[in-house]
């Protein structure tokens, strides 16, 4: 039977076992609890899994959906049933295989089926649909995953790899909704226009999608569809309030319960006047770092002309920073301590909200990090020394090294947006002129830096990385890839990078980072300066609220609010 | 001296015109988002998007199409009044626009009526009195007005708002899953309007005041009040009327702020129209959108400029409809 056939033949199977011998379980009833307000920067984009790329999307679609797998991060990664209810690999490390539950309904009340994850990998796997996700199931062979039957689906992999990357690939894609998806007449190329891309996602998880306002609000309540307890709250609204500012105000005004990324003065003030807002954290996913171009950025354009990706080995040095020895000394001249003492740090209660940063893999993933890294310390007369050891020197007498006649002056680019980064970059101008480096800022609208990183168009950028939960470092180091922005290439990081991905040995694979790390620190392609610990603020009357490390609002279903502090009564 | 045209040809000449003028707008705003940094699909890159992924998704949203292929496309759209799909919320230009626009056209309307309110208010206090400390008084304040930036108002308006009253609905309903009132409406309108009026009222009070201070200047009105006219009659009944004219043709350069002079009002009270619309699309390099938004924008520029003259013509013959 081709797949094809066997695809209609599960539909109609489907929608026969819909109709007549399984109805759709009955509707629980809903407690009808409060409301939650969460005020949001931006609105969603894509909600259908195949597309859905932002982190706000990714965030949504965990309320609108139900995955294989669920996630829980404590030090590393590990996997609870979601969709799948057991899941085994094959002896050889190639096959996953995953059991379904049965009791899971869309929320039009249809139920939830192995083909709804078998259409997911065609859609992703699909150029037409120009997929974000198509990276995720790359590795698998083709033809895979396959339904064995509608509560089983076998996932095979072109070869053996760390097994909790592997099953981060397949098993945590939202599904499809395959009774309506899967039409030979629909155009895949022009799925981002479908209805339920845009205005009508039909939902598996606890939340359905109760209306959407572009720009302004979406609003979910729970799906009567959904067999687990139902939530505890009766909606959740997300209000798009693009300024920081006035989300700040509506929250202290009690208009919204809810906002992530609170910077540490407001937190501050929160504190003081507000004690009915409680403060979480999130944990260090995001870090900032200053990245040194190691390649002259004329050469790299002129090689790039054509349109093919340039051999960097082959390029010249960039002229200031493509010496290890000079990069090293410039991070001796950055105080980092100071900088977190002095921006990410609470003046009223002394907490500081950061963590100094040695590596791009964060420092949460706890067998992976290198705790034996020693940071460099800040020292501005060791850096004078390393810059004349290595050329540089005030001959002139004006206040900047040089060498050759040529002044050690550059210009650091940075995103515009962002008041840390104003304050860190000031602090980062004045230390490098104590030891006669010359720096001009340059900040840049996010797409505009980012195409200067892209075409390699500067000196140094004062940028950021937010991290993954599990280790995958092949985009900002990999010698190929877009996002090695500094163009940063070493013989022992390659082979370390890819020992590390083909290790299936999850202690053998940490060690290997650890020595990836300690090479890349080696080095300074990067002076890291700092892990963010994010603030998110919400109401004090929800209780059970979990802000984590994987999400802000993870578990939405299991927040509650006592009978009498509910605030939103129908 | 040549023949005057007639009224219709005059005004086919005019719209000839106002055409032209909307396409070469159109052409610049494509020729602008061409050269911004980046594109739709550049805004989607992210450091776990495989190389492979991401060209499909260039060829998904024709971004890999040559330079000329796009214009043409644009175009030939926006000629069929189509204005295509926004790459960023995959929903037709025309619907957002459809969205967008009442909004503004309510909130910019709104701000006018305010701004010419509190203008000519001022205006008529000033003028009668002028060179007293009271016209010195006012005239000060509104050169306050005039030079705060639009989202210090803005946001001075919105902390000063909820200190007052924090329930207050400064951006919108704060239960927005419920249909609003039309209380509820007029309350979330009543801070942003005020904002951009206060801006407006500024210069309509500088215009306005200057005017009457001209027209009660005039030879005829000092002959009127030696006959014994009294002064309101004279402000109100030959000042004012030949003060419009001024006024009118601020009115009309005005017109285009009723869409796209909210920008920065529109973000900071969320306000779901064409100001937003345009940030959230420049922010995700969405060109559709943009040109869109310039369609809209430059139509309403233009057919202000229209209203204008054609008003001016209709409240004083002597304007010569050869301009």
């Amino acid at each position: 039977m081709s797949t094809s056939r066997k695809a209609l033949w599960s539909v109609c199977l489907s929608a026969s076992l819909a109709c007549d011998d399984n109805p759709p379980p009955a509707p629980p009833s809903v407690a009808m609890g409060d409301t939650l307000v969460v005020g949001v920067g931006q609105d969603a984009r894509d909600l259908l899994a195949p597309l859905a790329q932002s982190a706000f999307d990714l965030a949504l679609l965990d309320l609108l959906g139900t995955r294989p797998l669920d996630v829980h991060f404590d030090c590393e990664l590990s996997y609870v049933p979601g969709f799948a209810k057991e899941w085994t690999w094959s002896e050889d490390g190639r096959t996953l295989d995953l059991v379904l539950r049965d009791d899971l309904a869309w929320s039009d009340g249809t139920p939830v089926r192995a083909r709804d994850l078998v259409l997911l990998g065609e859609l992703i796997r699909d150029p037409a649909v120009g997929s974000p996700r198509a990276a995720n199931l790359a590795q698998l062979t083709p033809g895979s995953p396959e339904a064995v039957d509608d509560t089983h689906v076998r996932y095979t992999f072109e070869a053996r790899g760390q097994p909790t990357i592997m099953a981060a690939n397949v098993g945590l894609l939202q599904l499809v909704p395959s009774h309506l998806l899967d039409d030979p007449a629909l155009e895949r190329k022009g799925l981002r226009t479908h209805p339920l891309n845009t205005t009508a996602p039909v939902s598996s998880g606890y939340w359905q999608l109760a209306s959407w306002e572009k720009g302004k609000t979406l609003v979910f309540e729970p799906n009567p569809h959904h067999p687990g307890p139902a939530p505890g709250l009766a909606r959740v609204v997300f209000r798009v309030l693009p300024d920081y500012d006035t989300r700040l105000l509506e929250l202290r005004s009690g208009r919204i319960d809810m906002m992530e990324a609170v910077q540490i003065v407001d937190a501050d003030k929160l504190v003081a006047e507000q004690p009915d807002i409680k403060l979480r954290t999130r944990g260090y996913r995001a870090q900032d770092y200053i990245g040194w171009n190691n390649v002259d950025p004329a050469a790299y354009q002129a090689a790039a002309a054509g349109g093919e990706r340039p051999d960097v080995a082959t390029l010249p040095r960039h002229p200031l920073f493509g010496d290890p020895a000079v990069r090293h000394a410039l991070s001796m001249a950055i105080d980092v301590d100071r900088i977190i003492a002095d921006v990410l740090t609470s003046q009223a209660t002394g907490k500081a909200y950061a963590v100094r940063a040695v590596s791009t893999i964060t420092p949460e993933l706890c067998a992976t990090r290198d705790a034996g890294i020693t940071p460099i310390g800040f020292d501005v007369e060791a850096a004078k020394v390393a810059l004349a050891r290595a050329g540089w020197s005030d001959t002139n007498g004006d206040g900047v090294v040089d060498k050759g006649g040529v002044p050690f002056r550059f210009t650091m680019i940075m995103p515009t947006g962002s008041a840390r980064r104003v304050q860190v970059s000031t602090i980062v101008q004045g230390q490098l002129a104590a030891v006669g480096v010359d720096v001009q800022i340059e900040a840049l609208d996010p797409g505009a830096l980012f195409e200067r990183l892209r075409r390699r168009d500067f000196d140094a950028a004062y940028t950021g990385w937010s991290a993954g939960l599990w280790v995958e470092p092949s985009s900002a180091w990999g010698k190929d890839s877009d996002f090695n922005f500094t163009s940063y290439q070493d013989a022992e990081v390659q082979a370390l990078l890819e020992a590390g991905s083909r290790e299936p040995d999850p202690t053998k694979a940490a060690e290997i980072w650890r020595k990836f790390q300690r090479r890349i620190y080696d080095d300074q392609p990067y002076t890291f300066l700092y892990w963010m610990d994010e603030i998110v603020a919400v109401d004090g009357r929800f209780d059970n609220t979990d802000v984590n490390l994987v999400s802000p609002w993870s578990h939405l279903e299991r927040w509650t609010v006592a009978p009498d502090k509910v605030k939103y009564r129908e | 001296m040549p023949p005057l045209p007639s009224l219709g040809r005059w005004a086919l000449g005019r719209v000839l015109r106002a055409v032209g003028l909307v396409g070469a707008v159109l052409l610049v705003t494509w020729c602008l988002v061409e050269a911004l940094p980046g594109d739709a699909c550049s805004a989607r890159l992210d450091p776990d998007l495989d190389p492979k992924a991401f060209a499909a998704i260039r060829a998904a949203l024709g971004c890999d199409a040559p330079a000329l292929t796009r214009l043409s496309a644009d175009l030939a759209r926006v000629i069929s009044l189509d204005l295509g799909v926004s790459t960023s919320r995959h929903v037709p230009v025309r619907s957002l626009l459809a969205q967008a626009l009442p909004a503004s056209l309510v909130l910019g309307g709104a701000g006018l009526a305010i701004g010419q309110g509190l203008g000519w208010a001022s205006a008529l206090v000033q003028a009668p009195r002028r060179g007293t400390a009271l016209d010195v008084g006012v005239g000060a304040v509104t050169v306050l007005f005039a030079s705060v930036p639009g989202f210090a108002l803005a946001l001075a308006l919105l902390h000063g708002a909820l200190a007052f009253d924090p329930t207050w609905p400064a951006t919108g309903t704060s239960t927005p899953w419920l249909v609003p009132t039309f209380a509820e409406r007029l309350q979330a309108m009543l801070l942003p309007a005020v904002a951009l009026g206060l801006g407006a009222a500024a210069l309509d009070a500088r215009v306005a005041r200057s005017a009457l201070v001209g027209a009660l200047t005039q030879d005829h009105i000092r002959a009127a009040r030696a006959r014994g006219v009294g002064e309101s009659r004279l402000l109100w009944r030959h000042a004012v009327p030949n003060a419009l004219l001024p006024a009118v043709a601020l009115l009309g350069l005005q017109l285009p702020a009723l869409v796209s002079g909210a920008v920065v009002v529109e973000t900071i009270f969320a306000w779901p129209g064409m100001g937003r619309l345009l940030v959230d699309a420049v922010h995700a390099a969405d060109a559709p959108v943009v040109l869109g938004v310039f369609y809209a924008y430059a139509v309403v520029v233009v057919a202000g400029g229209v209203f204008a003259d054609l008003a001016a013509v209709l409240l004083d013959p002597r304007i010569r409809l050869a301009t």
